[in-house]
């Protein structure tokens, strides 16, 4: 069974394999009859040869406004980057919780609260603020599981139960880390939680299509030349057919 | 398990170059008839 995953109409979410027909169906569709029409003129080998190249061509501008988005200048008027398929997104990963927190891996964890962990500035709003939902969200999922609450159920633990304060930053190496402390609005104790920053894997996808469409379009282009040179010494090379009179 | 599998990128990237290559023989097939 295929959950309900995409929007397909005001208010209405459709199975994904909805996406998927759609998208088969629009190549078959879009493609394919233009390949029936060169396939007509060109024959079937130098049609496909046609066609592909465009195709890859094609998802080469489509897969360079995706890794780099389109920007013309205009003030306002530019198509942002990464618009296409999306890998892993940037996250705060909660690692370690509890009233006090250590850490082998990333050691100034162990020196919190020092000079090597800053406050925040206002510069830090947004990530302030990530980090602040990734701790409720981790804190109310734990408090959920603990007393054997379902978490969609309508008297869940929300994340929102949670206050969150005194969030600092520091680096470790390369990894960004952050350490927040929670409490349950109604009461409990202050919990401390560490966090490190995985920056995830969003543009890979964008720079997987354009590669795999450059692969592409630069195997079908030799192959096409072939084929046209073939095809001019056909239409130019020869004797002219002889002449039957008006058909 | 299968959403979770068809929803994840590196198996939609696969699965569309599968299609990408699966009608350009069957429209080929098709069309060569």
């Amino acid at each position: 069974m295929i959950g309900l995953q995409i929007a397909c109409g005001e208010n209405i979410t459709c199975p994904s394999i909805f996406g998927y027909l759609t998208v088969a169906m629009a190549f078959i569709i879009f493609v394919g009859s233009i390949y029936l029409v060169l396939s007509a003129v060109f024959g079937i080998r130098m049609g496909y040869l046609v066609i592909a190249t465009a195709f890859f061509g094609w998802m080469i501008l489509w897969s360079i406004i995706w890794v780099f988005g389109a920007h013309l200048g205009i003030p306002g008027v530019t198509t942002p980057k990464n618009q296409g398929p999306q890998g892993a997104a940037p996250i705060w990963q909660p690692f370690q919780s509890g009233t006090t927190v250590t850490s082998e891996k990333y050691p100034v964890v162990n020196e919190w609260p020092s000079s090597a962990w800053r406050t925040p500035n206002t510069s830090d709003a947004s990530a302030v603020q990530e980090v602040q939902s990734a701790i409720q969200e981790l804190l109310a999922s734990q408090a959920n599981t603990e007393h054997h609450i379902d978490p969609t159920a309508f008297n869940a633990i929300q994340p929102t139960d949670f206050t969150v304060k005194n969030v600092q930053f520091a680096v470790s190496g390369h990894t960004s880390l952050a350490i927040g402390q929670a409490f349950y609005t109604n009461g409990g104790p202050t919990i401390t939680v560490a966090l490190y920053h995985d920056s995830g894997s969003v543009q890979v996808y964008s720079w997987a299509f354009l590669i795999v469409s450059i692969l592409g379009f630069a195997i079908h282009i030799p192959f096409l030349d072939r084929a046209e040179r073939k095809r001019k010494a056909v239409l130019t090379g020869g004797a002219r057919p002889p002449w039957l009179g008006p058909a | 398990m299968l959403a979770g599998l068809l929803d994840s990128g590196s198996i939609q990237f696969i699965i569309f170059g599968v299609m990408v290559i699966a009608i350009f023989i069957t429209l080929f097939i098709t069309i060569a008839k």
